[in-house]
Protein backbone atom coordinates (compact mmCIF):
# COMPACT_ATOMS: atom_id res chain seq x y z
CA UNK A 1 0.00 0.00 0.00
CA UNK A 2 1.64 3.43 0.87
CA UNK A 3 5.09 3.80 2.50
CA UNK A 4 5.80 3.93 6.21
CA UNK A 5 7.75 5.79 7.41
CA UNK A 6 10.02 3.82 10.08
CA UNK A 7 11.07 6.42 12.12
CA UNK A 8 10.47 9.01 10.30
CA UNK A 9 7.09 9.14 11.30
CA UNK A 10 6.72 9.74 14.80
CA UNK A 11 6.83 13.71 15.01
CA UNK A 12 5.48 16.05 12.77
CA UNK A 13 8.78 17.97 13.17
CA UNK A 14 10.55 15.47 11.79
CA UNK A 15 11.31 15.29 7.95
CA UNK A 16 12.28 12.05 6.20
CA UNK A 17 15.47 11.73 4.48
CA UNK A 18 13.16 11.72 1.22
CA UNK A 19 11.89 15.59 2.67
CA UNK A 20 8.14 14.59 3.39
CA UNK A 21 6.89 15.14 6.84
CA UNK A 22 4.97 11.68 7.46
CA UNK A 23 2.55 12.95 9.63
CA UNK A 24 1.28 15.44 7.57
CA UNK A 25 0.31 13.10 4.98
CA UNK A 26 -1.08 10.46 7.32
CA UNK A 27 -3.51 13.50 8.43
CA UNK A 28 -4.29 13.84 4.58
CA UNK A 29 -5.37 9.91 5.04
CA UNK A 30 -7.88 11.10 7.80
CA UNK A 31 -9.16 13.18 4.92
CA UNK A 32 -9.69 10.56 2.47
CA UNK A 33 -11.23 7.96 4.70
CA UNK A 34 -14.15 10.79 5.14
CA UNK A 35 -17.32 11.23 2.84
CA UNK A 36 -17.18 12.86 -0.07
CA UNK A 37 -17.60 16.56 0.32
CA UNK A 38 -17.83 19.04 -3.22
CA UNK A 39 -17.53 22.62 -4.35
CA UNK A 40 -18.22 24.21 -7.45
CA UNK A 41 -18.13 28.06 -8.14
CA UNK A 42 -20.67 28.01 -10.89
CA UNK A 43 -20.98 31.91 -12.85
CA UNK A 44 -23.18 33.43 -10.47
CA UNK A 45 -22.00 31.73 -7.23
CA UNK A 46 -20.64 28.77 -5.38
CA UNK A 47 -22.32 25.58 -4.12
CA UNK A 48 -20.74 23.37 -1.80
CA UNK A 49 -22.23 19.65 -1.15
CA UNK A 50 -21.54 16.87 1.02
CA UNK A 51 -21.65 12.90 1.67
CA UNK A 52 -22.90 12.70 5.29
CA UNK A 53 -22.25 9.24 5.78
CA UNK A 54 -24.70 7.82 8.32
CA UNK A 55 -23.62 5.54 10.90
CA UNK A 56 -26.75 4.49 13.16
CA UNK A 57 -30.48 4.65 12.24
CA UNK A 58 -30.39 6.49 15.05
CA UNK A 59 -29.51 9.62 14.10
CA UNK A 60 -31.61 12.68 13.72
CA UNK A 61 -31.64 13.81 9.70
CA UNK A 62 -30.52 17.23 9.49
CA UNK A 63 -28.26 16.73 12.96
CA UNK A 64 -24.38 16.44 12.72
CA UNK A 65 -24.27 18.97 10.14
CA UNK A 66 -20.81 19.28 7.88
CA UNK A 67 -21.55 22.97 6.13
CA UNK A 68 -20.80 25.87 8.40
CA UNK A 69 -21.79 29.16 7.82
CA UNK A 70 -18.89 31.61 8.37
CA UNK A 71 -19.75 34.92 8.10
CA UNK A 72 -22.86 36.40 5.92
CA UNK A 73 -21.09 36.17 2.71
CA UNK A 74 -19.28 32.85 3.26
CA UNK A 75 -19.69 29.00 4.50
CA UNK A 76 -17.52 25.88 4.85
CA UNK A 77 -17.57 22.54 4.44
CA UNK A 78 -15.31 20.19 6.52
CA UNK A 79 -14.53 16.75 5.45
CA UNK A 80 -12.15 14.55 7.78
CA UNK A 81 -12.55 14.89 11.67
CA UNK A 82 -15.64 16.39 12.61
CA UNK A 83 -14.11 17.47 16.18
CA UNK A 84 -11.11 19.03 14.77
CA UNK A 85 -13.38 20.76 11.63
CA UNK A 86 -15.43 22.57 14.29
CA UNK A 87 -12.42 23.90 15.96
CA UNK A 88 -11.36 25.64 12.88
CA UNK A 89 -14.85 26.99 11.71
CA UNK A 90 -14.94 27.98 15.24
CA UNK A 91 -11.42 30.23 14.32
CA UNK A 92 -13.08 30.98 11.39
CA UNK A 93 -15.88 32.66 12.66
CA UNK A 94 -13.37 34.56 14.83
CA UNK A 95 -11.51 35.84 12.13
CA UNK A 96 -14.22 37.14 10.25
CA UNK A 97 -15.85 39.07 13.39
CA UNK A 98 -12.40 40.43 14.14
CA UNK A 99 -11.67 41.65 10.20
CA UNK A 100 -15.40 43.44 10.40
CA UNK A 101 -14.65 45.08 13.72
CA UNK A 102 -11.01 46.24 13.15
CA UNK A 103 -11.83 46.94 9.47
CA UNK A 104 -15.31 48.15 8.99
CA UNK A 105 -16.22 45.82 6.05
CA UNK A 106 -16.84 41.92 5.64
CA UNK A 107 -13.27 40.22 5.46
CA UNK A 108 -12.88 39.45 1.50
CA UNK A 109 -12.89 35.53 1.05
CA UNK A 110 -9.12 35.46 0.14
CA UNK A 111 -8.22 37.17 3.07
CA UNK A 112 -10.20 34.52 5.43
CA UNK A 113 -8.52 31.63 3.45
CA UNK A 114 -5.23 32.65 3.94
CA UNK A 115 -5.89 33.19 7.79
CA UNK A 116 -8.05 29.54 8.00
CA UNK A 117 -4.65 28.11 6.19
CA UNK A 118 -1.87 29.70 8.67
CA UNK A 119 -4.17 28.34 11.46
CA UNK A 120 -3.77 24.83 10.33
CA UNK A 121 -0.34 25.36 9.14
CA UNK A 122 0.18 26.29 12.95
CA UNK A 123 -0.24 22.77 13.77
CA UNK A 124 2.17 21.46 11.60
CA UNK A 125 5.18 24.03 13.07
CA UNK A 126 5.18 22.18 16.70
CA UNK A 127 6.05 18.62 17.78
CA UNK A 128 3.17 19.21 20.84
CA UNK A 129 0.52 20.08 18.33
CA UNK A 130 -0.48 17.53 15.79
CA UNK A 131 -2.51 18.21 12.55
CA UNK A 132 -6.00 19.09 12.20
CA UNK A 133 -7.42 16.14 10.24
CA UNK A 134 -9.41 18.18 8.05
CA UNK A 135 -9.78 18.84 4.58
CA UNK A 136 -11.99 22.05 3.89
CA UNK A 137 -13.99 23.76 1.17
CA UNK A 138 -14.48 27.06 1.77
CA UNK A 139 -17.00 29.45 -0.76
CA UNK A 140 -17.97 32.80 -0.32
CA UNK A 141 -18.79 35.52 -2.29
CA UNK A 142 -17.46 39.25 -1.85
CA UNK A 143 -17.53 42.12 -3.33
CA UNK A 144 -14.90 40.84 -5.88
CA UNK A 145 -17.42 37.67 -6.80
CA UNK A 146 -17.25 34.44 -5.92
CA UNK A 147 -14.88 32.33 -4.63
CA UNK A 148 -14.07 28.68 -3.74
CA UNK A 149 -10.91 28.14 -1.54
CA UNK A 150 -9.43 24.65 -0.65
CA UNK A 151 -7.53 24.29 2.63
CA UNK A 152 -5.60 20.70 3.08
CA UNK A 153 -4.06 19.76 6.38
CA UNK A 154 -0.54 20.59 5.54
CA UNK A 155 -2.24 24.27 5.44
CA UNK A 156 -1.54 24.65 1.89
CA UNK A 157 -4.58 26.33 0.13
CA UNK A 158 -5.46 27.70 -3.20
CA UNK A 159 -8.24 28.82 -5.37
CA UNK A 160 -10.40 26.60 -7.55
CA UNK A 161 -12.75 26.56 -9.81
CA UNK A 162 -13.93 23.01 -8.32
CA UNK A 163 -12.68 21.00 -5.74
CA UNK A 164 -13.49 17.47 -4.67
CA UNK A 165 -12.25 16.18 -0.97
CA UNK A 166 -12.78 12.39 0.92
CA UNK A 167 -13.39 9.19 -0.55
CA UNK A 168 -14.78 9.70 -3.67
CA UNK A 169 -12.70 12.73 -4.94
CA UNK A 170 -10.99 10.94 -7.69
CA UNK A 171 -14.42 10.32 -9.79
CA UNK A 172 -16.22 13.70 -8.26
CA UNK A 173 -13.36 15.92 -9.74
CA UNK A 174 -13.79 13.52 -13.20
CA UNK A 175 -17.80 14.48 -12.95
CA UNK A 176 -16.73 18.24 -12.24
CA UNK A 177 -14.08 18.74 -14.95
CA UNK A 178 -17.24 17.49 -17.34
CA UNK A 179 -19.26 20.76 -16.86
CA UNK A 180 -18.92 23.89 -18.18
CA UNK A 181 -18.92 25.66 -14.67
CA UNK A 182 -18.69 29.33 -16.76
CA UNK A 183 -22.15 28.92 -18.15
CA UNK A 184 -23.54 26.65 -15.53
CA UNK A 185 -26.19 29.14 -13.09
CA UNK A 186 -26.14 27.43 -9.52
CA UNK A 187 -29.39 26.35 -9.55
CA UNK A 188 -28.56 24.03 -12.17
CA UNK A 189 -25.33 23.65 -10.22
CA UNK A 190 -26.95 22.24 -6.90
CA UNK A 191 -28.57 19.35 -9.20
CA UNK A 192 -25.10 18.40 -10.78
CA UNK A 193 -23.64 18.59 -7.55
CA UNK A 194 -26.43 16.00 -6.24
CA UNK A 195 -25.62 13.95 -9.42
CA UNK A 196 -22.39 13.54 -8.55
CA UNK A 197 -22.76 12.74 -5.06
CA UNK A 198 -25.33 10.36 -5.67
CA UNK A 199 -23.02 8.84 -8.34
CA UNK A 200 -19.57 8.77 -5.92
CA UNK A 201 -21.78 7.31 -3.52
CA UNK A 202 -20.14 3.61 -2.60
CA UNK A 203 -23.79 1.54 -1.47
CA UNK A 204 -21.62 -2.11 -1.28
CA UNK A 205 -19.11 -0.15 1.39
CA UNK A 206 -21.18 2.69 3.05
CA UNK A 207 -25.20 1.74 3.51
CA UNK A 208 -26.83 5.04 3.97
CA UNK A 209 -26.46 8.67 3.61
CA UNK A 210 -27.95 12.13 3.33
CA UNK A 211 -26.64 14.69 1.05
CA UNK A 212 -26.42 18.51 2.37
CA UNK A 213 -25.60 21.15 0.35
CA UNK A 214 -25.74 24.98 0.49
CA UNK A 215 -25.07 27.62 -1.70
CA UNK A 216 -24.12 31.81 -1.70
CA UNK A 217 -25.45 33.36 -4.80
CA UNK A 218 -27.23 36.07 -6.44
CA UNK A 219 -30.37 33.91 -5.79
CA UNK A 220 -29.52 34.05 -2.04
CA UNK A 221 -28.69 37.67 -2.10
CA UNK A 222 -24.98 37.25 -1.80
CA UNK A 223 -25.97 34.98 1.14
CA UNK A 224 -24.83 31.59 2.40
CA UNK A 225 -27.26 29.35 3.20
CA UNK A 226 -28.84 25.75 3.23
CA UNK A 227 -29.96 25.40 -0.49
CA UNK A 228 -34.05 25.64 -0.15
CA UNK A 229 -35.95 22.40 0.54
CA UNK A 230 -37.48 22.41 -2.54
CA UNK A 231 -34.60 22.52 -4.72
CA UNK A 232 -33.25 20.62 -2.64
CA UNK A 233 -35.82 17.68 -3.06
CA UNK A 234 -35.96 18.36 -6.92
CA UNK A 235 -32.40 17.62 -6.73
CA UNK A 236 -32.30 14.45 -5.17
CA UNK A 237 -34.87 13.59 -7.23
CA UNK A 238 -33.35 14.40 -10.44
CA UNK A 239 -29.85 12.36 -8.84
CA UNK A 240 -31.71 9.04 -8.33
CA UNK A 241 -33.35 9.16 -11.67
CA UNK A 242 -29.66 9.87 -13.20
CA UNK A 243 -28.36 6.93 -10.82
CA UNK A 244 -30.92 4.13 -12.23
CA UNK A 245 -30.48 5.64 -16.06
CA UNK A 246 -26.49 4.61 -15.60
CA UNK A 247 -27.69 1.38 -13.74
CA UNK A 248 -30.41 0.56 -16.53
CA UNK A 249 -27.65 0.38 -19.28
CA UNK B 1 -1.84 92.12 25.94
CA UNK B 2 0.71 88.91 26.74
CA UNK B 3 0.40 85.78 24.50
CA UNK B 4 0.13 82.77 26.21
CA UNK B 5 3.24 81.15 24.03
CA UNK B 6 2.99 77.88 25.64
CA UNK B 7 -0.53 77.41 25.15
CA UNK B 8 -0.72 74.27 22.84
CA UNK B 9 -1.08 74.80 19.05
CA UNK B 10 -4.21 74.19 17.73
CA UNK B 11 -6.18 74.93 14.47
CA UNK B 12 -9.12 76.84 14.20
CA UNK B 13 -9.79 75.21 11.17
CA UNK B 14 -12.17 75.41 8.29
CA UNK B 15 -12.24 71.91 6.05
CA UNK B 16 -14.13 70.37 3.50
CA UNK B 17 -14.49 67.49 1.36
CA UNK B 18 -17.12 66.83 -1.24
CA UNK B 19 -17.50 64.27 -3.55
CA UNK B 20 -18.35 64.28 -7.49
CA UNK B 21 -18.71 61.77 -10.45
CA UNK B 22 -14.97 60.84 -10.49
CA UNK B 23 -13.57 61.27 -6.80
CA UNK B 24 -13.25 64.06 -3.97
CA UNK B 25 -11.99 67.26 -3.17
CA UNK B 26 -10.43 68.31 -0.50
CA UNK B 27 -9.89 71.85 1.30
CA UNK B 28 -8.41 73.27 3.94
CA UNK B 29 -7.04 76.52 5.39
CA UNK B 30 -3.56 77.00 6.40
CA UNK B 31 -3.45 78.79 10.07
CA UNK B 32 -1.78 77.04 13.25
CA UNK B 33 -2.17 79.00 15.97
CA UNK B 34 -1.41 78.89 19.84
CA UNK B 35 -4.08 80.79 21.76
CA UNK B 36 -4.14 84.13 19.66
CA UNK B 37 -0.41 83.93 17.79
CA UNK B 38 -0.60 82.38 14.50
CA UNK B 39 2.30 79.80 14.64
CA UNK B 40 2.46 79.18 10.97
CA UNK B 41 0.49 80.79 8.10
CA UNK B 42 1.03 78.03 5.93
CA UNK B 43 0.64 74.49 6.84
CA UNK B 44 -0.77 71.41 5.56
CA UNK B 45 -3.81 70.12 6.95
CA UNK B 46 -4.25 68.04 4.43
CA UNK B 47 -2.27 64.65 5.01
CA UNK B 48 -1.86 61.51 2.91
CA UNK B 49 -2.83 58.21 4.56
CA UNK B 50 -2.48 56.23 1.28
CA UNK B 51 -2.13 56.48 -2.65
CA UNK B 52 -5.61 57.49 -3.13
CA UNK B 53 -6.92 58.31 1.22
CA UNK B 54 -5.95 61.36 2.39
CA UNK B 55 -7.23 63.05 5.73
CA UNK B 56 -8.46 66.75 6.31
CA UNK B 57 -7.10 67.46 9.86
CA UNK B 58 -8.81 69.91 12.40
CA UNK B 59 -8.44 70.08 16.39
CA UNK B 60 -5.18 69.55 18.06
CA UNK B 61 -2.55 69.12 15.68
CA UNK B 62 -0.55 67.11 17.94
CA UNK B 63 -3.21 64.43 18.18
CA UNK B 64 -4.31 64.40 14.48
CA UNK B 65 -0.95 63.86 13.56
CA UNK B 66 -0.11 61.29 15.32
CA UNK B 67 -3.38 59.43 14.57
CA UNK B 68 -2.77 60.04 11.04
CA UNK B 69 0.66 58.09 11.57
CA UNK B 70 -0.47 55.63 13.16
CA UNK B 71 -3.16 54.71 10.47
CA UNK B 72 -0.48 55.34 7.59
CA UNK B 73 1.01 52.58 9.20
CA UNK B 74 -1.90 50.21 10.18
CA UNK B 75 -3.07 50.99 6.44
CA UNK B 76 0.37 49.81 5.09
CA UNK B 77 0.18 46.56 6.53
CA UNK B 78 -3.25 46.17 5.61
CA UNK B 79 -2.73 46.87 2.27
CA UNK B 80 0.48 44.00 1.92
CA UNK B 81 -1.86 41.69 3.31
CA UNK B 82 -4.88 42.53 1.03
CA UNK B 83 -2.78 42.69 -1.92
CA UNK B 84 -4.55 45.45 -3.44
CA UNK B 85 -5.32 49.59 -1.96
CA UNK B 86 -6.94 50.05 1.26
CA UNK B 87 -10.71 51.20 0.49
CA UNK B 88 -11.72 54.60 1.74
CA UNK B 89 -13.99 52.25 4.24
CA UNK B 90 -11.35 50.87 5.91
CA UNK B 91 -9.15 53.87 6.30
CA UNK B 92 -12.27 56.01 8.26
CA UNK B 93 -12.81 53.09 10.36
CA UNK B 94 -9.48 52.68 11.39
CA UNK B 95 -9.38 56.54 12.61
CA UNK B 96 -12.60 56.22 14.17
CA UNK B 97 -11.32 53.67 16.09
CA UNK B 98 -8.60 55.43 17.77
CA UNK B 99 -10.59 58.33 17.86
CA UNK B 100 -13.28 56.87 19.80
CA UNK B 101 -10.95 54.48 21.65
CA UNK B 102 -9.07 57.28 23.15
CA UNK B 103 -11.70 59.92 23.46
CA UNK B 104 -10.54 60.87 27.10
CA UNK B 105 -7.49 61.76 25.51
CA UNK B 106 -7.66 63.44 22.09
CA UNK B 107 -9.00 66.55 20.28
CA UNK B 108 -9.59 66.37 17.14
CA UNK B 109 -11.72 66.31 14.33
CA UNK B 110 -11.16 64.71 10.77
CA UNK B 111 -12.38 64.33 7.25
CA UNK B 112 -11.37 61.55 5.58
CA UNK B 113 -11.87 62.01 1.57
CA UNK B 114 -10.22 59.18 -0.93
CA UNK B 115 -11.25 57.06 -3.98
CA UNK B 116 -11.54 53.14 -4.41
CA UNK B 117 -12.26 51.26 -7.09
CA UNK B 118 -15.59 49.46 -5.36
CA UNK B 119 -17.77 52.63 -4.21
CA UNK B 120 -15.04 55.37 -6.42
CA UNK B 121 -15.31 58.84 -4.34
CA UNK B 122 -16.04 58.79 -0.87
CA UNK B 123 -16.10 61.53 1.75
CA UNK B 124 -16.36 60.00 6.07
CA UNK B 125 -16.45 62.47 8.88
CA UNK B 126 -14.88 61.23 11.96
CA UNK B 127 -15.77 64.53 14.41
CA UNK B 128 -14.87 65.05 18.35
CA UNK B 129 -16.55 62.22 19.90
CA UNK B 130 -15.35 59.08 17.51
CA UNK B 131 -18.49 58.84 15.37
CA UNK B 132 -18.34 57.74 11.82
CA UNK B 133 -20.40 59.60 8.98
CA UNK B 134 -20.59 58.98 5.44
CA UNK B 135 -21.62 61.83 3.68
CA UNK B 136 -21.68 63.18 0.42
CA UNK B 137 -19.79 66.23 1.44
CA UNK B 138 -18.81 67.24 4.88
CA UNK B 139 -17.06 70.55 6.42
CA UNK B 140 -16.04 71.08 10.05
CA UNK B 141 -13.41 72.52 12.13
CA UNK B 142 -12.83 74.83 14.67
CA UNK B 143 -12.36 72.63 17.97
CA UNK B 144 -10.23 75.30 19.66
CA UNK B 145 -11.99 77.77 22.08
CA UNK B 146 -10.39 80.73 21.05
CA UNK B 147 -10.47 80.50 17.36
CA UNK B 148 -14.08 79.50 16.09
CA UNK B 149 -13.36 78.14 12.45
CA UNK B 150 -15.26 79.46 9.21
CA UNK B 151 -17.52 75.91 8.93
CA UNK B 152 -20.43 77.65 10.40
CA UNK B 153 -20.83 79.88 7.64
CA UNK B 154 -20.54 77.01 5.22
CA UNK B 155 -23.65 75.22 6.26
CA UNK B 156 -25.84 78.16 4.48
CA UNK B 157 -23.69 78.63 1.59
CA UNK B 158 -23.73 74.41 1.10
CA UNK B 159 -27.02 74.27 1.52
CA UNK B 160 -27.81 76.67 -1.47
CA UNK B 161 -24.75 75.71 -3.75
CA UNK B 162 -23.91 71.64 -3.28
CA UNK B 163 -25.67 69.49 -6.08
CA UNK B 164 -25.64 65.47 -6.46
CA UNK B 165 -23.45 64.36 -9.68
CA UNK B 166 -21.39 67.73 -9.88
CA UNK B 167 -18.40 67.81 -12.19
CA UNK B 168 -14.66 68.39 -10.53
CA UNK B 169 -14.55 72.05 -11.61
CA UNK B 170 -18.48 72.66 -9.75
CA UNK B 171 -16.74 70.49 -6.58
CA UNK B 172 -14.09 72.81 -6.75
CA UNK B 173 -15.73 76.54 -6.47
CA UNK B 174 -17.50 74.73 -3.30
CA UNK B 175 -14.33 73.53 -1.85
CA UNK B 176 -12.50 77.09 -2.79
CA UNK B 177 -14.49 80.41 -3.08
CA UNK B 178 -15.66 79.75 0.49
CA UNK B 179 -12.41 79.00 1.87
CA UNK B 180 -10.84 82.66 1.09
CA UNK B 181 -14.47 84.48 1.47
CA UNK B 182 -14.58 84.26 5.03
CA UNK B 183 -11.17 83.63 6.15
CA UNK B 184 -9.76 87.84 6.64
CA UNK B 185 -6.05 87.94 7.93
CA UNK B 186 -4.52 84.69 6.21
CA UNK B 187 -5.40 85.32 2.44
CA UNK B 188 -3.46 82.95 0.71
CA UNK B 189 -3.90 82.56 -2.79
CA UNK B 190 -5.76 78.80 -2.88
CA UNK B 191 -2.75 76.38 -3.32
CA UNK B 192 -4.19 73.61 -5.96
CA UNK B 193 -2.88 70.69 -7.10
CA UNK B 194 -4.41 67.88 -8.57
CA UNK B 195 -1.71 64.86 -6.80
CA UNK B 196 -0.71 61.79 -8.72
CA UNK B 197 -0.47 58.81 -6.97
CA UNK B 198 3.39 58.31 -5.69
CA UNK B 199 5.69 56.56 -3.24
CA UNK B 200 6.51 59.71 -0.57
CA UNK B 201 5.92 63.11 0.19
CA UNK B 202 9.66 64.08 -1.14
CA UNK B 203 8.91 63.51 -4.41
CA UNK B 204 6.21 66.49 -3.85
CA UNK B 205 8.82 69.01 -3.09
CA UNK B 206 11.21 68.34 -5.59
CA UNK B 207 8.39 68.71 -8.16
CA UNK B 208 7.10 72.00 -9.18
CA UNK B 209 6.65 74.35 -6.40
CA UNK B 210 3.55 76.78 -6.18
CA UNK B 211 3.67 80.64 -6.35
CA UNK B 212 5.58 82.17 -3.19
CA UNK B 213 2.77 83.58 -0.69
CA UNK B 214 1.81 86.99 -0.32
CA UNK B 215 2.16 88.70 3.18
Amino acid sequence: MSSIGTGYDLSVTTFSPDGRVFQIEYAAKAVDNSGTVVGIKCKDGIVLGVEKLISSKMMLPGSNRRIHAVHRHSGMAVAGLAADGRQIVARAKSEAANYERVYGEPIPVKELADRVAGYVHLSTLYWWLRPFGCGIILGGYDRDGPQLYMIEPSGISYRYFGAAVGKGRQAAKTEIEKLKLSEVTCREGVIEIAKIIYAVHDEAKDKAFELEMSWVCDESNRQHQKVPDDLLEQAKTAAKAALEEMDAD
Amino acid sequence: MDFDLNAPHSMGTTIIGVTYDGGVVLGADSRTSTGMYVANRASDKITQLTDNVYICRSGSAADSQVISDYVRYFLHQHTIQLGQPATVKVAANLVRLLSYQNKNMLQMGVIIGGWDKYEGGQIYSVPLGGTILKQPFAIGGGYDKLDRSGSSYLYGFFDQAWKEGMSKDEAEINADGVTRNFYSGDSLPLWHEELEPQNSLLDVLSSSSPEPMNT
